[in-house]
């Protein structure tokens, strides 16, 4: 189901009406009960049969921790054989429906370099909504129970709840068990301040996705294939790349903003997953403002236990480019993402070889972290493009064309085309604004006005698709 | 659970992994001791507050800016006449009354392949099943086919008939199917041959290979709703882009197309006035191709085995022709064809006919038919 849908609208009345009323104070059961089955509805309402699939992976899950706890922590060898038989099942699956296509793909073209034909019979499967999503979010759970640093639950069904809790269900925040188990039993009384916030997040991520993204799409969408034909103009590629950026920010930011906003209404709260990254002055800090939950989950589950910084120079290199190349491959199965991660990865590599990452102390002179900003951003910009293209040869097309064709200035419709990223140019200097104490936060006043001039634009001014970039990983 | 008291008495600590930025957009991040370590995120309100101003002041400010803006822009379009656009908005205009007409295609989508392939709507399958006479064609032929001439006319035959044409330049793959998955059986198939044989399937098409019966019922469900939904409020907030369109893109005006559940014939709303005219190609068209034969004949087999005699037809357009043209394929396969000329003919959006034009080619293209359609019982003849 989709935040953009009368659907999930009809959902979410009945959920907020139970809010209201049975999820006032500590009645919990009855409450949670109801958001257990709206979120099954909403996981259900895209395909039917793979709510037994989530279903499935969370009883695994909960069995292994429940296991590992029962264990007890002298008996480690039986609880690394149950994280392991975890991991397995739930990479098993990902790796199943998302890889398997690409994986055939991959031998074909080994087989072809090699001289050899092989034909792997190509399986059609819909991708589980969210799949990559709600499989982080379990892992995280048995690695923390684990690791110690978390008690496995008791209960099945709100452990059920954490994995397929509908507003973050299918796009993020990546969130962990750690945070989201202990707001279950709390007392949930809907205060006003904590409604107005929720519903400025919902407006704020409906106009991000509805106004800005989808404007954009229909630019991007329309002329993408312009930019890697021959004679393409550098200004034409510089401009529907900036477009792109813009797209995929207000789309995922746009959800993730959504979620926030529900989960306050709904009496949770998730962690914050963007912050203005494209101010940003080193690939450090923009993965730090960037998918913020899938930065720290990458950092805390992988590139910690592969060493981080901790070893040598060139250990540390390889950590970064690793981690970042799985990165690119959780985005979705292709060689396109591969690239991208592996740009981040590298980029993340050079920065730290030369020392570009320190915030402090020994930090450069700031005439040089002006400059390497300006790198961080176009380095961005350009992974985008490989992000965005259908292949590897058709985004070195477009950048190679960004790079030597002929530079003229912007046509009238072009400029008047970037109003769709106006508002998020003003996000950007708002937030690094505020990063330097030069403004204050908004009022509840400016809110509200800013809130009620978005409502009018997303009621006037919305663009033709709702989809989510990011459903489809 | 640690309640709020002892949560208070225990040391506030943010967490030094993250950074600084982050508390301050979360607020504080206090860790709670129990049997073990786990963190949370301070509920916004959890405690009180009080606001500098009334609480409800957020909802007044809201309140007054979005009607200030609803109303001001509802004065600056009817007063000022630039602000209208070119002519009526595609949500406001008007749908058929009397719930014949079910949603067949709009702005933000399209239903009418899911509906009919599978058979989400138990009376547009039973009239496609029962129907004597089948149009299948693309949207050309949908424009073209004006209920208010065919009616009477096939009243008075009293011969059941169904327009069975598709959207996004449907070809015969898509209609074939349908014939062979309802077991259709008609006395008469007449087909636009348009780019009709051997065209493959459109982007709908595949999608309806992909979706499953719940998927359709639910793409219906879904996009009903929005559609009304839409129309009412674009009565009360007019669409920016569908006024001025996107800069560079222009203005993408699209049509919404409900179709009659009796009959099949597409209402369009709101059809442009404007109208261009235009002298439709040659019915030669270029030689055909060996994929064009063969998806000819086999369409042929298939209508052969099922009792079942073939008219083709050309509606007119400005396009030039996407395949061999239709007076080719009657010669292949030996079959009639029927065309209605039309003087001045004329066009809104060179593609498929203005309004008037198709009434005309309607009406003559129906007398052009007559011979070939009987009454039940009584064989169609040529």
């Amino acid at each position: 189901m989709n935040f953009v849908s009368w659907a999930f609208a009809a959902l979410f009345l009945v959920v907020f009406a139970a809010r209201l009323t049975i999820g006032r104070r500590k009645i919990e059961t009855p409450y949670l009960a109801v958001l257990l089955v709206a979120s099954l509805v909403f996981y259900g309402w895209h395909v039917p049969s793979y709510v037994a699939l989530l279903v499935g992976s969370a009883l695994v899950d909960f069995l292994a921790a429940r296991a590992m706890g029962e264990a007890g922590p002298d008996r480690q060898r039986v609880r690394r054989a149950l994280l392991v038989a975890s991991l397995v099942s739930n990479l098993g699956v990902l790796a199943f429906f998302k890889y398997g296509g690409f994986a055939a793909q991959a031998a074909e073209d080994l087989a072809a370099l090699a001289g050899a034909s092989l034909r792997v019979p190509a399986m059609q499967l819909v991708l589980p909504m969210g799949i990559s999503f709600y499989t982080f979010q379990t892992l995280s759970y048995t690695i923390d129970v684990y690791r110690g640093e978390l008690a496995p639950v008791r209960n099945f069904w709100r452990f059920l709840l954490f994995i397929s809790f509908f507003p973050q269900l299918v796009a993020g925040p990546i969130v962990r068990a750690s945070e989201f188990l202990p707001q279950m039993p709390r007392p949930r009384r809907l205060r006003l301040r904590v409604f107005y916030e929720g519903v400025w997040l919902v407006i704020a991520g409906l106009f991000l996705k509805m106004v800005c993204a989808d404007n954009l799409a229909a630019y991007v969408d329309e002329h993408w294939a312009r930019a890697s034909a021959p004679g393409a103009e550098a200004t034409f590629n510089l401009w529907l790349s900036l477009m792109f950026s813009g797209q995929i920010f207000a789309d995922f930011c746009g959800y993730s903003t959504i979620a926030r906003g529900l989960g306050y209404l709904l009496g949770f709260r998730f962690p914050l997953n963007f912050n203005a990254p494209y101010i940003a002055g080193t690939f450090k800090n923009f993965w730090e403002r960037w998918h913020i939950t899938l930065s720290r989950w990458l950092r805390d589950y992988l590139y910690v236990p592969l060493g981080g910084n901790r070893g040598s120079r060139a250990r540390t290199y390889v950590n970064l480019l690793a981690v970042m190349l799985l990165g690119g491959l959780w985005h979705g199965a292709a060689y396109t993402f591969l690239a991208w991660g592996a740009i981040h990865g590298l980029c993340l590599a050079v920065e730290r070889g030369l020392g570009l990452h320190r915030q402090n102390g020994l930090r450069p002179a700031r005439w040089v972290r002006g400059a390497w900003a300006v790198v961080v951003q176009v380095a961005v910009l350009v992974a985008w493009i490989y992000f965005r293209s259908d292949t590897i040869g058709e985004a070195t097309t477009f950048v190679s064309q960004l790079i030597v064709g002929t530079w003229r200035p912007p046509t009238g419709w072009m400029v008047a085309s970037t109003l769709f990223l106006s508002p998020l140019l003003a996000m950007h200097l708002h937030a690094w604004l505020r990063d330097r104490h030069l403004l204050p936060p908004l009022g509840a006043g400016t809110k509200a006005a800013l809130a009620a001039a978005m409502t009018y634009g997303i009621l006037s001014v919305y663009g033709g698709t709702s989809d989510f970039i990011y459903f489809q990983f | 659970m640690a309640s709020p008291r002892v949560r208070r008495r225990h040391a506030e600590i943010a967490a030094p992994s993250e950074p600084e930025w982050l508390r301050a957009a979360c607020g504080p991040i206090y860790r709670i001791s129990r049997k073990k370590l786990i963190y949370t995120w301070k509920m916004p309100g959890a405690r009180r507050s009080s606001f500098a101003l009334a609480p409800s002041f957020p909802a007044a400010v809201f309140a007054t800016v979005l009607v200030s803006a609803v109303v001001g822009s509802d004065v600056l379009s009817r007063t000022v006449p630039t602000m209208r656009g070119p002519g009526p908005t595609t949500m406001a205009a008007w749908r058929p009354s009397g719930g014949d007409h079910y949603l067949a295609n709009d702005v933000s989508g399209h239903l009418d392949h899911h509906v009919i392939y599978f058979g989400t709507d138990a009376e547009v399958t039973a009239r496609v099943r029962t129907a004597e006479v089948l149009f299948l064609g693309n949207s050309r032929l949908l424009f073209a086919l004006r209920p208010e001439e065919l009616r009477p006319f096939f009243a008075a035959q009293s011969v059941p008939y169904y327009v069975l044409g598709f959207g996004y330049r449907e070809a015969d793959r898509f209609p074939l199917a349908i014939i062979r998955k309802f077991d259709l059986r008609p006395r008469l198939v007449v087909v636009n041959a348009d780019g009709f044989f051997g065209g493959g399937l459109s982007e709908w098409a595949e999608v309806v290979n992909r979706d499953t019966p719940f998927a359709a019922r639910k793409r219906q469900l879904e996009g009903e709703a929005a559609h009304e939904a839409r129309r009412n409020i674009e009565r009360l907030v007019p669409n920016w882009l569908q006024v001025f369109g996107l800069p560079g893109l222009g203005l993408r005006r699209s049509f919404n197309a409900y179709r009659s559940r009796t009959d099949g014939t597409w209402e369009i709303s709101p059809w442009p006035d404007a109208t261009k005219a235009f002298v439709a190609p040659s019915l030669e068209g270029r030689a055909l191709a060996r994929g064009e034969v063969a998806a000819a004949r086999e369409f042929m087999a298939e209508l052969d085995v099922r009792g079942s005699r073939l008219v083709l037809t050309h509606v007119p357009t400005p396009e030039p022709m996407p395949g061999a043209g239709p007076a080719r394929f009657a010669e292949l396969l030996g079959v009639p064809l029927v065309t209605a000329a039309v003087p001045a003919l004329t066009t809104h959006d060179n593609s498929h006919l203005s309004q008037g034009s198709a009434r005309d080619w309607s009406r003559a293209f129906v007398a052009g038919l007559a011979p070939h359609v009987r009454a039940p019982g009584s064989p169609t003849t040529p």
